[in-house]
């Protein structure tokens, strides 16, 4: 067993003294569930990243590949941490192709930089992604966490747009699939599996992505209900037609209260549809007007189209709640419940029911249009005291969302609950080609280990 | 047929096969059989495989190349229109060449031999369908002489399921005062079965027969309600006089004014295209042009129509072959009729009739199948 | 074993009459659409997943492999049997198991034809979006197997995108689940990995497509060019003016010329291009969009450009572009799809040099692609029975390969990489990258049951 300083004497070969962070009190605030690392590396090429995971292979040190930790803490307990790798110096564009509608980057770049370079870009340009954290978020965590946001609805996730990928896989090998085509089936389709896998099966250090040319218009409908069988007629009506939005958000009250955005009317009991339109511009017009028709024959409360101003607002605090709640000093649990897209009405009503049952707060937010559910469940001053009733509640949600053929994830909890509870929800039958997967291709499981779905 | 003589006319057209697969989505008998020797596909593999002498003729060869109804789907679906039965119906003449053909079509092929229509029964009583006409009439439709000569054909004289189409149609024709007369006892077949069971050697005597008995009567022209026999006369016969399809004589009829229409023919009805008068002659609007002039008559057209109309399983003496199979086909056919919603399904084929009312009649299917000259009749009025 | 103890055993599973083992019918599912001749050791026509379970844990047992066939149109001969072994034959499973219009999806078994699933899906006014040349023939399976794709890709994506889950048969026999109906399973996307493996990681039984309503209004324009350079920059400038169709489809003066004859589509004869646009979506703004598009293609050249108004007239300009690969395929007797794709903006370069290669070796090639994605299908004429013209006509497409993935394409946009070009994955991938696709393979398939020789070279 190599001890700290062969290691970082090692590291130092590699990387240089100045990007390897020892400082105890950095490394206690970069700790996971207790654990804390070594030391944090940043490369700051991929061949860094290939010559530190090689040494990390022979040596069966585990490694936790970051980018701006916005999701690091999503998975279970880590097994072991040794190091965690930094993508931070990872942040070149390195082939911005508009006329080919594809984008080259390395993984620790945020979304939010891309979008501006790619804004300024000829008639401006943007990647269709709008997850949160959007200012931090780097797209090596989006991807490898397959983090999405309200868009989603029309553009689809990660998986529609990434084209190629290149990665350090756990013996240090760097491993290119597809490529600049959008069309493309030669061998396995490897970014497949990279997306989503939480770092477990390889360091994602570049990525291509497709790209879109700027929409010419973009408009936010403000559609209130006070009951939710209204707002669920009403997007359900949307849904059946040939309408096209971006996004179709449902707010409960609670949802709305906390949300760092003034509501024009009361929160209390209501229900906010928030719809995001955005295309060719007599497109948006006319599903605004048609919207709005549809809103008001299903009984809705109020109808307001946003200025851009507020268009911008709004869905910039929506993408930044769990950040607001952070900063609120809230204690809360943040669950992600997928489902059956016609059932979010019926998993809203049983999470809103069970939630008082156990006398918590919920609030939820559902990317109506996906079946997909995020909520987060208030514990009030004293978490220890409601340990037993969280897990309790989180069982019975869990088990809301499997009956709708879906599933649940606590992507955010105390360690307590962590302890407890499978933070992935319930294990399916085909974990265990993902267990063989897994140590196919990291044998020495040393790739953020003992955190993913069905123990991996 | 010789292998030598195989290659020599049919490897080209074989060899235009690229294997691309997509007479797999039309073939009728591929639907039913989901298996690759009963696509075209595999039948042109076959033949290719016999003519570059890498297989025998197998009894599954046998099986496969004696399963085609001859609907050319294939050859209209494939992008070089490799004429596969063309191929098909080459090879079965060397199957019959080794004797490795299904025995079972020795019943039309002696019936043939020995009184030239394929019931097997004495050919005088090929006007036995006149009968039901009265007897003043039967002799008004043997003349010596006539400009028009009608070719009833042998599914038409002998199957009482299909009697009513010359019942009609000379009654049709009568009205319009044409000139006509029917064959009678001397009237042989066109040899359509034969080539199907390939055995086109045995075609030359009827051929001979027909030919002369047309010269003879002096007529102008030959009207044939059966597109088989149309399609036989029109590829393989001499003569100088027109042969026509009787839905073109009709549409002619009515052109010149000979044909109205008192009645109206108030009813939905959907119109299957039978192959041999479709794809494989090209006669698609004469019919259709027949149904719109009928007062009160709703077109309503089965999905897959004129080219793509698909085969109801009667012909390629499949009936007589595998007669499962063409049921099979039959049953198919008769579930895209009634996607349409209509109430009749109108053709202008014998053997369609047959084959779609007979497995309708047997398994007990509301389904009104009726000839197009039954419709014009009808519509015509009394 | 014995072939007869093998089907003996067989039929113990789906009954004799579906098993075939005939010489005849070994050679007959010894080929699909590509030029490459493999020979099974029997033939299985399953009914239900519980058979294909039982046959695969049979053939596991018993050290025979395994290989599943759709229709058989593969053209990089995936579904050739090169090392013998059990041809599994998916015809009998062909029906639609559910429409779920409401949560958005559609269950099918793998053996239906994906134009008959379509057809059913708009009568409800709905549509799975991928469109396969070969739709009305090649099957659900096979285009899972392939991640097929078709002219709607750029805007729409491929076969991946719209598979949403599968059940899918292992090695072993043993049955699993992958992704469902739901979006975000947790766990790894084996679905996504499932797609395009060619039949080597496992065989799908049940797939769970992602349907949606079809689009509201649809404007198609055709622009006919005196050269293929005014084309290519077209499809440049409609992108880069911000513009995505739904379609974007190119012909090539042989491939006119051949249509013309054929079809009279009315095309020119001396033309040099012709370029077919479709656009999709909700019909406002679509008129001012599509004026755009044709100012674009007058701006480029053009010297003529129409546009549909009429459903009628829509069938027409396409007819034109449907009726190519037949018109080419009457030239000569056969003919090689080749499949290449680069990056859009290169296509006009890579397509002179994929003349200049025809060119090398005397051999006529007529171009099809669709130009919005830099897919190529460069047509090569010859005849299969001479073996010379066999021998360059394998030579030509192995160069046409080689130049895509040096434009920075790659060396399969939708045809997989089969047996045909096993060895051409090495222009696009070093043996790193082939050595951890073996890894999955490994994970999936440890024994190597199913379609054995396909898609990973030896490094």
């Amino acid at each position: 067993m190599t001890n700290t300083a062969q290691i970082v004497s090692k590291l130092n070969e590699i990387v240089g003294e100045t990007n390897i962070i020892q400082d105890p009190h950095i490394l206690k605030a970069y700790a996971l569930d207790g654990k804390r690392p070594k030391m944090i590396v940043s490369p700051g090429t991929m061949d860094e990243v290939s010559k530190i995971v090689s040494f990390a292979n022979q040596q069966h040190l585990g490694i936790i590949p970051m980018g701006n930790g916005t999701k690091i803490g999503v998975g279970g307990i880590p097994k072991k941490l040794d190091i965690i790798v930094s993508t931070s110096r990872l942040n070149r564009i390195t082939d911005c192709d508009t006329d080919n509608l594809t984008l080259s980057v390395e993984s620790g770049i945020t979304l939010n930089e891309v979008q501006k370079k790619l804004g300024r870009q000829g008639k401006g340009y943007f990647l269709p992604l709008d997850p949160p954290f959007t200012d931090k978020a780097t797209l090596g965590g989006i991807v490898a966490t397959n983090s999405s946001g309200p868009k989603r609805l029309l553009y689809g996730t990660v998986r529609d747009l990434i084209i190629g990928t290149k990665a350090v896989f756990p013996n240090g090998d760097i491993v290119a699939s597809g490529g600049k085509t959008v069309k493309n089936v030669s061998g396995y389709d490897m970014n497949k599996l990279l997306i989503g896998s939480y770092g477990t099966l390889g360091i994602i250090c570049e990525m291509t992505f497709k790209l879109l040319p700027l929409p010419e218009k973009e408009a936010t409908l403000m559609v209130f209900f006070p009951k939710l069988e209204d707002a669920d007629q009403f997007v359900n009506e949307v849904l059946r037609s040939q309408l096209l939005p971006a996004s179709i958000e449902i707010l409960n009250g609670m949802a709305m209260k906390k949300l760092k955005y003034p509501m024009s009317i009361s929160t209390e009991e209501n229900y906010l549809v928030a719809i995001g339109l955005e295309g060719v511009a007599e497109s948006v017009d006319r599903q605004v007007s048609e919207m709005g028709e549809v809103g008001k024959k299903n009984g809705c409360l109020e109808i307001s189209v946003l200025n851009p101003e507020e268009h911008h607002s709004f869905w910039l605090a929506l993408r930044n709640f769990y950040n607001g709640l952070v900063e609120d000093n809230s204690n809360f649990v943040s669950l992600k419940s997928n489902f059956l897209i016609s059932k979010y009405r019926e998993i809203l009503r049983s999470y809103e029911k069970i939630g008082k049952e156990f006398g918590m707060d919920c609030a939820l937010i559902c990317h109506s249009g996906n079946g997909i559910l995020y909520s987060y469940v208030f514990m009030g001053k004293s978490v220890r005291s409601k340990v037993e009733s969280l897990i309790e509640l989180i069982r019975r949600f869990t088990s809301e969302a499997v009956k709708h053929e879906g599933n649940l994830v606590v992507e955010s909890s105390p360690l307590l609950i962590k302890k407890r509870i499978d933070v992935w929800g319930e294990p399916r039958s085909d974990y265990e080609v993902m267990r063989r997967l897994k140590e196919r291709i990291d044998p020495a499981g040393i790739f953020n280990p003992g955190r993913f779905v069905g123990g991996i | 047929m010789k292998q030598e003589e195989l290659k020599e006319r049919f490897y080209d057209e074989i060899a235009k096969c690229n294997r691309c697969g997509f007479c797999l989505a039309v073939c009728p008998i591929y639907a039913v059989k989901g298996r690759e020797w009963a696509t075209p596909r595999g039948k042109n593999a076959i033949i290719r495989a016999i003519i570059e002498g890498k297989i025998d003729w197998t009894p599954e060869i046998e099986e496969s190349l004696f399963r085609c109804t001859g609907c050319r789907l294939c050859t209209q679906t494939c992008f070089p229109a490799v004429e596969t039965n063309q191929g098909v119906l080459a090879a079965r003449q060397c199957l019959v060449d080794r004797s490795k053909y299904p025995k079972v079509i020795h019943r039309v092929v002696d019936a043939l031999e020995k009184d030239f229509n394929i019931s097997g029964e004495p050919n005088e009583t090929r006007s036995m369908w006149m009968e039901a006409l009265g007897d003043a009439l039967s002799k008004r439709y043997q003349k010596d002489k006539a400009r028009v000569i009608y070719f009833v054909g042998c599914v038409a004289s002998f199957f009482p399921l299909a009697h009513k189409i010359p019942q009609t149609f000379v009654q049709i024709l009568h009205k319009a005062k044409v000139d006509f007369t029917t064959l009678g006892g001397e009237e042989w077949c066109c040899g359509f079965p034969l080539i199907q069971a390939g055995m086109n050697g045995k075609m030359g005597k009827l051929m001979e027969h027909n030919q002369e008995k047309i010269q003879h009567l002096g007529a102008g022209s030959v009207v044939f309600a059966c597109p088989s026999c149309y399609h036989t006369w029109k590829e393989r016969y001499k003569t100088n006089a027109e042969l026509l399809h009787s839905t073109q004589f009709i549409e002619r009829l009515i052109n010149e004014g000979n044909i109205a229409f008192k009645n109206g023919f108030h009813r939905t009805v959907t119109y299957h295209d039978p192959c041999d008068l479709g794809r494989n002659s090209g006669i698609y609007d004469a019919p259709r042009n027949i149904l719109k002039q009928i007062p009160g008559i709703k077109l309503v057209e089965l999905e897959n129509n004129r080219q793509l109309s698909v085969c109801c399983g009667g012909g390629g003496d499949l009936e007589m072959i595998d007669p499962d199979l063409s049921a099979a086909i039959a049953q198919r056919k008769i579930e895209e009729i009634q996607g349409t919603g209509a109430e009749e399904v109108i053709t202008s084929c014998q053997q369609c009739i047959r084959t779609i009312l007979g497995y309708a009649r047997k398994h007990k299917i509301k389904l009104k199948v009726r000839d197009i000259t039954d419709i014009v009749l009808e519509a015509m009025g009394s | 074993m014995e072939r007869e103890k093998l089907i003996e055993e067989l039929a113990r599973i789906v009954g004799k009459e579906n098993i075939l083992s005939s010489e005849t019918d070994l050679m007959l599912y010894g080929y699909d659409a590509s030029l490459f001749r493999g020979r099974p050791d029997c033939i299985v026509l399953p009914g239900s997943t519980e058979e294909v379970s039982k046959i695969v844990k049979f053939a596991h047992e018993v050290g025979i492999h395994v290989v599943a066939r759709g229709s058989g149109t593969n053209l990089s001969g995936g579904t050739v049997p090169t090392k013998g072994g059990i041809l599994l034959h998916f015809s009998r499973m062909n029906k639609i198991l559910e429409i779920d219009i409401e949560n958005q999806r559609a269950a099918v078994e793998p053996g239906i034809f994906t134009l008959l699933l379509k057809n059913q899906l708009a009568r409800f006014g709905y549509v799975y979006q991928p469109d396969p040349a070969s739709e009305k023939v090649s099957t659900l399976g096979g285009n899972f197997g392939e991640n097929s794709g078709g002219p709607h890709c750029l805007k729409y994506g491929v076969t991946t995108n719209h598979i949403l889950g599968a059940e899918v048969v292992l090695y072993d026999g043993e049955i699993i689940q992958v992704g469902g109906k739901a979006f975000d399973n947790p766990g790894y996307d084996l679905t996504g990995i499932l797609v395009g493996s060619e039949g080597t990681l496992g065989i799908a039984t049940k797939l769970m497509l992602r349907i949606m309503p079809k689009p509201e209004a649809v404007k198609t324009m055709l622009a006919i060019y005196n050269t293929l350079e005014d084309a290519g920059k077209t499809v440049s400038a409609i992108i880069a003016d911000g513009i995505i169709p739904a379609t974007l489809e190119m012909l090539d003066r042989l491939t006119i010329k051949a249509v013309e004859e054929s079809i009279h589509a009315g095309f020119p004869l001396d033309a040099e291009a012709v370029l077919l646009i479709e656009l999709d979506g909700l019909k406002d703004g679509m008129e001012r969009l599509a004026e755009r598009i044709m100012e674009i293609c007058r701006k480029n050249n053009a010297r003529e450009v129409k546009a549909a108004r009429t459903e009628a007239e829509r069938a027409q300009l396409w007819a034109g572009r449907k009726g190519a690969f037949g018109a080419i395929a009457r030239l000569r007797p056969n003919y090689l799809v080749c499949d290449g794709t680069v990056p859009r903006t290169r296509l006009p370069e890579v397509l002179t040099k994929v003349m200049e290669v025809g060119k090398k070796y005397d051999l006529v090639i007529a171009n099809v692609f669709h130009a919005g994605d830099g897919n190529l299908h460069p047509l090569i004429l010859f005849d299969e029975r001479n073996e010379e013209e066999l021998r360059k006509v394998r030579l030509a497409g192995s160069e046409i390969l080689k130049l895509c993935a040096k434009a920075g394409g790659t060396i399969s946009g939708e045809h997989g990489i089969g047996t045909e070009k096993m060895k051409e994955m090495f222009l696009v991938f070093t043996p790193r990258d082939v050595e951890a696709m073996r890894k999955v393979k490994k994970a999936f398939d440890p024994e190597d049951v199913y379609n054995p020789g396909k898609v990973l070279p030896e490094v």
